[in-house]
């Protein structure tokens, strides 16, 4: 229902005869929906660790040739690790240890309508969110671990829509009261998760198989229209490969090593429909000194970038890279 | 709206888990095991870096560049040449809470359970054992008897890989190399 929704709302909007019509009914329980799969989606994009950052970019993926481009800058700070050595648990041949997480991110997301009616009129998406959360790693052998996790976020989402056109000046204030458009939303989302990850060493290389499903779920509580209240859930699922190698040469007294991953992440519910996106692949290299057990705390410091790409969708991001481990 | 795997993935998944599952327990790592090989030295003049996250000035010898730590992980108190590295050296008085990064020289020697701590008739002070050795990243981590244990970065050419949990280790302290005051 949602993804059908998702894709009326430029047609709507692009449409003047759907558009001069007064929307009521089914038609704008279709277009609320996609505006709250919106909202969830650029809440947990903003702010979740398990998701990537970067500069991405759209072309027309609401509807093909529907001359809706979008731009989006997602910004983030944060991360998980593991405290401490494992300990044992109880008499059991399993080890564990706490687990921390936590994340603060701003997204940016701007469509350009190109064409029709709504031709030079711009929809700016804002979000904001914070979360924070942990749980427990067991080790069943040296190797394999898994990690059930539980996280809170709270999210504060905004959209400003600037009316050039001629056509949407004249409609603004309808289409605002509607809820369409210019509206803010506060949410608070529960996320409860489980990681699997396999640990394999070759010589001095690290290889680390990783598998993170991770369920959200989303309400809102606070939001400028009555019609756009939010409750939903979303779905994420994470595969990664990481590699890393150390290069056997010193820069600084600290040794230069190599690595990377390559990771496929698909979306589900909300997040998907929201973000007309079904999965998203990241292919991340860096190069770091390794600090560990020279620094305290800090692993490795260096640079890192990736590439990503998915359905309808590409971006990329590149800074600093720095891991800790506690 | 509901969220929904595919089941052949999860299928698949649910097998890889198992099978990696079944592949051996987890064991918590032991330095009072008897490590496997001859006995003997396996090396030794083992350059390693260790960081002492809290240690007290016990007394100050500026002249001479000495100095005396208490350590929590350490032999306590233990005297240390300070680096030339190290400056204002004079500022510090004793009470003084420090992190400090000390470079030791060590040898490691795998030695027979039940068997006097001896190599060619020669007596080992043995002041650790091995717990566990990080390759990659190039950690010895030794245990005292006191059951603390402490990590030493050493150098590339270190062959990690003929150290074992349980192997002998001699520790000998050389210099402390940095010293930070502690908030």
């Amino acid at each position: 229902m949602r993804r059908e929704a998702c894709r009326l709302l430029p047609l709507l909007l692009l449409s003047p005869i759907a558009a001069a019509q007064s929307l009521s009914g089914p038609e704008l329980d279709q277009l609320l929906d996609a505006q709250r799969a919106r909202v969830e989606a650029l809440t947990i994009l903003g702010a979740d660790f398990g998701l990537a950052s970067g500069e991405f970019h759209s072309t027309g993926h609401y509807v093909a040739g529907s001359g809706v481009d979008t731009d989006m800058t997602v910004s983030k700070f944060g991360g998980g690790g593991d405290i401490g050595d494992p300990q044992a648990l109880g008499t059991l041949p399993i080890g564990w240890q706490p687990t921390i997480q936590g994340s603060m991110g701003w997204i940016d997301s701007t469509d350009h309508l190109e064409a029709g009616v709504l031709a030079g009129d711009e929809s700016e998406f804002r979000a904001y969110a914070v979360q924070f959360g942990g749980g427990a790693r067991f080790w069943l052998n040296d190797a394999l671990s898994v990690a059930p996790t539980v996280m809170g976020m709270y999210g504060h989402t905004s959209d400003t829509y600037d009316a050039n056109s001629v056509y949407m000046r004249e409609n603004l204030s309808r289409v605002v009261s509607l809820g369409l458009i210019d509206w803010e939303v506060d949410t608070w989302t529960v996320r409860p998760a489980l990681d699997v990850q396999y640990l394999l060493t070759l010589d001095r290389t690290i290889i680390t198989l990783t598998s993170d499903a991770a369920f959200f779920d989303t309400q809102s509580f606070s939001s400028s229209n009555t019609r756009l209240s939010i409750l939903g859930t979303s779905g994420s699922w994470d595969n990664k490969l990481d590699i890393d190698e150390p290069l056997d040469v010193l820069f600084l007294g600290h040794e230069l090593r190599i690595g990377g991953y390559l990771s496929r992440t698909d979306l589900y519910g909300g997040l998907r429909d929201g973000l007309q996106v079904e999965h998203i692949n990241e292919l991340h290299a860096r190069l770091v000194l390794d600090f560990l057990g020279q620094w305290w705390k800090v692993q490795w410091i260096g640079i890192g970038g990736s590439y990503l790409w998915g359905t309808a969708i590409t971006g990329w991001t590149f800074g600093a890279d720095v891991n800790f481990r506690f | 709206m509901q969220v929904r795997l595919p089941n052949s993935a999860l299928a698949h998944s649910l097998l890889l888990f198992a099978t990696l599952a079944l592949s051996g327990c987890w064991t918590p790592p032991r330095s009072d095991v008897q490590p496997p090989g001859e006995s003997g030295l396996i090396a030794a003049h083992i350059r390693g870096e260790s960081h002492e996250d809290l240690v007290v000035v016990e007394a100050v010898d500026a002249r001479s560049r000495m100095l005396s730590l208490a350590s929590a992980t350490r032999r306590s108190p233990g005297t240390y040449r300070v680096s030339a590295k190290v400056s204002r050296l004079g500022q510090l008085k004793p009470g003084d809470q420090l992190r400090a990064t000390v470079l030791d020289e060590l040898s490691v020697y795998a030695l027979r359970a039940g068997e006097p701590a001896s190599i060619a008739g020669e007596h080992i002070e043995v002041d650790a054992r091995v717990l566990s050795v990080d390759r990659s990243y190039r950690l010895l981590i030794v245990q005292y008897p006191d059951g603390e244990h402490e990590i030493f970065k050493v150098g590339l050419g270190v062959k990690l890989g003929t150290m074992h949990a349980g192997d002998a280790v001699v520790i000998r302290p050389l210099e402390l190399i940095a010293l930070k005051r502690r908030k």
